[in-house]
């Protein structure tokens, strides 16, 4: 188990719900590993679960069943006081910094709470320092100048940096970052993704995206994960998973994001309907019902995460008829 | 017909004005122009505050009380601006029709989608009555949807169908242009999907002109016959989409392509334009890109570029255009 | 590409006023509310100076019983010879002062249900919302009248019946504002850096609700001194004190209506109105300012202007 000494987080066979009793199975049967250095994209549309996905990563659900380990240790139904020593090592960055910085506080006050909340810097002049160079490490520079800045003062690149900064300033191995881009200009968002890529190629950080953007994952991720309904689908290394996907969901997730240059091919491959609810996941395949390569099989049979060779695995009966291994064993031996 | 193409949409030298509480004003937008002919599919991109959904919004004659507007406003060949609401209100939906980013708040949440849809057509006079009804059901199912969801209330509907549904009462009395003001953006990718192909489907099937603004370049280029990068308010350069992406004049056009990443080749890393667009409260004396801007040189912050006309729609307001990196 | 952001864009930060100020200036903006605050400030500042302003005592008779308004004394006199302009003014600070920390007691009682409730939901929420439904439910007045009689008359006791009876709306109102607070997502972020309960609700929630706090305790003081008129006009006020409802209650029981003596009753009755009025005006315009989703937006049938200049004039 401990085999690979690279390994941060290992999710196994995570079942997320919410409401009483069976409830609704946000996140139904996922795997996944982070190693160190790692930047793995999870994509998925809205209901597909990767928000819940995250969210049980952190520990701030509680899986129904499944185990979430964290550095080799097991988190999954660890106490909030437990966790708080590990709280420090897994920090967040949210889509909305608009929203999510306390408009009340100074940029200084935001990045050294997290400092205070976990009694680290020994007095006010060290932790200046410690926020100071978090600032620093996320290109607000010179630091002293933005340090005294209000939220409201700063643009959505600059925003999205101080979250980020005030989750550096813990000194984390894991950084999530939910849509940390999706709500920032164009202009701006190169600057803050090369950021988070720089800091996981730096150090041993590793980051896990969420995220809808196709092309932000082929960009900056090593690893993408395709989330529909509950379930991974695909999951892979970047450049297979957007060059050569094997899922139809993938394909079409795909074929519908217009290339930059106008004159180049796009062939949009519709899907029809829309993700039907977490209240009526259907038998079998659970993409079977918008599927355009669907076979009769696909109706009974719910096909497993499959490791079709090079770590890159597929849940499609047809895709991975060949295949032989399933994918989380095959990837652990 | 047959005659002189006159452009449905005809607007020059528009500008907005918004009062501010401590008495400034706020010069949304600077000087642009819109011109769409008949069956013509314009988009009109740029970043948030670059006025391209003002300018919109001032094309429907729809700006709030603290706004002012200057400039000339034809629609099908009537003065809109200079006839005031009234003549706004007589093109308003019957030509020209929108359809807007939330349609959430599009929808009355307590009333039923058909009698949103019969009101809207009774209120216009297109049809009343058991017609109207009929109509709503027709309207309904051009934009693919059961007619089940007649019966239904806005918060039992997903965000794509919602979507439909406004396009559906856009398009209620037939109009010759459709406004959208980014129809997509609050949607998933593979609905966002469906409804793009969808508009694209209708503007053909019924002889529409379109008038996309998102933020979206791939997304506009792709859909559209001809581009408007906004920035600052103003009409940065207009052209084809293979012009502004194979021949881009503007640099800001080429940063905003530089920036965009491409899921479908490995290009190289995308940049960031770095500062932050000007504050539209102030006088800016020069191009309004100069700061940002990595080739500008002395003249860029004092001249204001004018726009340089190409012929066939393509120009751009640039003192060294085409300058490459 | 390098990620570093010029110091070019940090130049020019846009300059949007702090909270309080920004609270103040569209308090200014409202006409009502500079009505409603100057009317407040008129009277407090006359319950600070009152006894200065007339060389009487409350006590000292001064006169025929229900004189006329005179020079010397332009409201009259009340049925023991009293000056009424002296024991107006002398009302105005036990009034004043039964209203505001009636208010304030009701504030810090709602304020903490609501809070409590909104912030721990749960079964906590549930039981106390469950309370303070049945105190919505119960008839305030009766329920007043009877805890006043049991405790008996005094200023004191009136602060607690009124404040501990008028906390209801303030709970429901905070619950409301403190559940979608708990959301936002600066709450979630501060959860996810590992803050405690305490430091969640006292750092990052109830500071924001301030503003409501403050604008719900101007709110209640008009139903409090309302209540306090009430209570007195019932014979429940500190008989030992002077206040404007103990003034119309004395006037109603000494035959004032029917001598005509109009000057003993209506001068407390108008005080009260406009202290009711002026808080309700004030307390409404900054429950606007504070929580701005709750206010009505102003829909103008008043459309854009349009202009014959060019835009590049400037």
């Amino acid at each position: 188990m401990t085999d690979d000494q690279r390994e941060l987080l290992r999710i196994e066979n995570v079942v997320t719900a919410y409401g009483r009793g069976a409830g609704v199975r946000a996140v139904d049967d996922v795997s996944l590993t982070l190693r160190k250095g790692e930047l793995l994209a999870v994509i998925g549309e809205s209901g597909s679960g990767k928000s819940t996905l995250a969210l049980t990563a952190l520990r701030l659900l509680e899986p129904r069943s499944g185990r979430v380990f964290f550095g080799g240790e097991d988190i999954t139904h660890a106490t909030q006081r437990a966790l708080k020593p590990t709280r420090r090592r897994m920090q967040v960055v949210f889509q909305d910094p608009y929203e999510s910085l306390d408009r009340r506080f100074r940029v200084r006050q935001i990045i050294e709470e997290p400092l205070l909340v976990h009694g680290l810097g020994a007095n006010r002049a060290e932790r200046l320092e410690r926020v100071h160079a978090a600032l620093e490490r996320t290109g607000l520079s010179p630091a002293p100048l933005f340090a005294n800045r209000f939220p409201h003062q700063l643009s959505g690149g600059q925003r999205q940096r101080v979250a980020i900064a005030a989750s550096l300033v813990l000194e984390p191995e894991l950084l999530i970052a939910d849509e940390p881009v999706s709500m920032l200009d164009v202009s701006a968002r190169a600057g803050v993704l090369s950021l988070l890529d720089g800091l996981r190629r730096d150090g041993d950080m590793a980051v896990l995206m969420i995220t809808h953007d196709l092309a932000v994952a082929a960009h900056y991720a090593d690893r993408i994960a395709v989330m529909y309904l509950g379930r991974v689908v695909e999951e892979g290394p970047a450049h297979k998973v957007v060059r050569s996907p094997v899922h139809p969901y993938t394909r079409a997730l795909l074929s519908v994001v217009p290339p930059k240059d106008p004159l180049a091919p796009f062939h949009p491959q519709l899907l029809e309907g829309e993700i039907p609810p977490l209240t009526a996941v259907p038998a079998g395949c659970r993409f079977a019902s918008r599927c355009p390569d669907v076979a009769p099989v696909c109706a009974t049979v719910d096909p497993p995460l499959m490791d079709i060779g090079g770590r890159h695995s597929v849940a499609c009966t047809r895709a991975t008829r060949q295949a032989a291994t399933p994918a989380h064993q095959g990837a652990a031996e | 017909m047959t005659s002189a193409p006159q452009p449905l949409v005809d607007a020059r030298d528009v500008n907005v004005w918004f009062d501010l509480p401590d008495g400034r004003e706020l010069h949304a937008v600077r000087g642009a122009d819109v011109r769409v002919n008949s069956r013509e599919k314009l988009g009109i991109v740029g970043e948030s505050g670059c006025g391209k959904s003002t300018l919109l919004m001032a094309l429907m004659g729809l700006l709030p009380a603290t706004a002012s507007v200057s400039g000339r406003i034809e629609v099908m060949g009537a003065d809109l601006l200079a006839g005031g609401e009234r003549a706004f209100r007589a093109h308003r939906w019957k030509d020209l029709a929108i359809v807007f980013q939330g349609a959430m708040n599009a929808l009355n949440p307590v009333i039923r989608v058909q009698r949103q849809i019969v009101e809207a057509l009774e209120l216009h006079e297109v049809a009343s009555g058991m017609a109207a009804v009929h109509r709503a059901s027709d309207l309904v199912r051009l934009v693919g949807l059961p007619e089940g969801v007649l019966r239904k209330f806005n918060h039992e509907l997903s965000g794509g169908m919602r979507q439909r549904v406004s396009l559906a009462m856009a398009l209620a009395c037939d109009p010759r242009v459709l406004l959208a003001d980014e129809p997509t953006t609050a949607l998933d990718m593979m609905v966002a999907a469906q409804v793009l192909a969808l508009i694209d489907r209708l503007t053909r099937e019924l002889d529409l002109a379109l008038v996309l603004v998102t933020h979206d370049l791939p997304l506009v280029t792709r859909t559209c016959d001809r581009i408007q990068v906004m920035y600052a308010g103003t009409v940065v350069e207009s052209g084809t989409p293979a012009d502004i992406y194979h021949q881009p004049q503007h640099p800001y056009t080429r940063l905003l392509f530089a920036a965009t990443a491409d899921v479908h080749s490995d290009g190289p890393d995308p940049v960031t334009i770095l500062g932050a667009p000007p504050r539209l409260d102030q006088v800016v004396p020069g191009c309004a890109f100069e700061p940002r801007c990595p080739h500008s040189q002395a003249r860029c912050a004092t001249d204001v570029p004018q726009p340089q006309s190409a012929g066939k729609g393509r120009s751009w307001a640039c003192h060294y255009p085409g300058e490459s990196t | 590409m390098s990620a570093t952001t010029t110091l070019a864009s940090v130049a020019a930060p846009t300059s949007q006023p702090t909270r309080p100020r920004r609270l103040l200036a569209s308090v200014r903006r409202r006409p009502a509310a500079v009505a409603g605050a100057t009317i407040l400030a008129t009277f407090v500042i006359l319950a600070l100076v009152g006894p200065l302003l007339t060389p009487y005592g409350v006590h000292q008779r001064v006169g025929e019983v229900y004189a006329h308004p005179s020079a010397a004394h332009p409201l009259g006199l009340d049925d023991a010879g009293v000056d009424m302009l002296t024991l107006l003014i002398a009302g105005t600070r036990v009034s004043l002062f039964v209203g505001f920390a009636a208010s304030v007691v009701s504030v810090i009682v709602g304020g903490s249900i609501g809070v409590l409730a909104g912030y721990a939901g749960g079964w906590v929420d549930g039981a106390l919302m469950r309370l303070t439904d049945y105190m919505i439910v119960v008839p305030a007045l009766p329920l007043m009248i009877v805890v006043a009689t049991v405790w008996g008359p005094s200023v004191v006791h009136m602060v607690l019946v009124i404040g501990l009876l008028m906390w209801t709306s303030t709970a429901r109102l905070l619950r409301a504002q403190v559940l979608s607070l708990r959301e936002r997502a600066s709450v979630r972020r501060a959860r996810a850096i590992g803050c405690g309960h305490w430091r969640i609700a006292f750092r990052h929630i109830v500071p924001e609700v301030y503003g409501l706090l403050g604008a719900t305790t101007v709110l209640t003081v008009s139903v409090a001194i309302f209540y306090e008129a009430a209570l007195s006009f019932l014979g429940l006020g500190d008989p030992g004190t002077v206040s404007w409802g103990r003034l119309i209650e004395m006037a109603f029981e000494r035959t004032a209506i029917s001598s005509g003596a109009w000057w003993a009753i209506v001068p407390p009755g108008v005080c009260v109105a406009l202290v009711v009025l002026g808080s309700s005006l004030l307390g409404n315009a900054l429950q606007d300012a504070a929580n701005p989703r709750a206010a009505i937006a102003h829909v103008s049938p008043r459309t854009f202007r349009v202009r014959a200049e060019r835009g590049d004039r400037r």
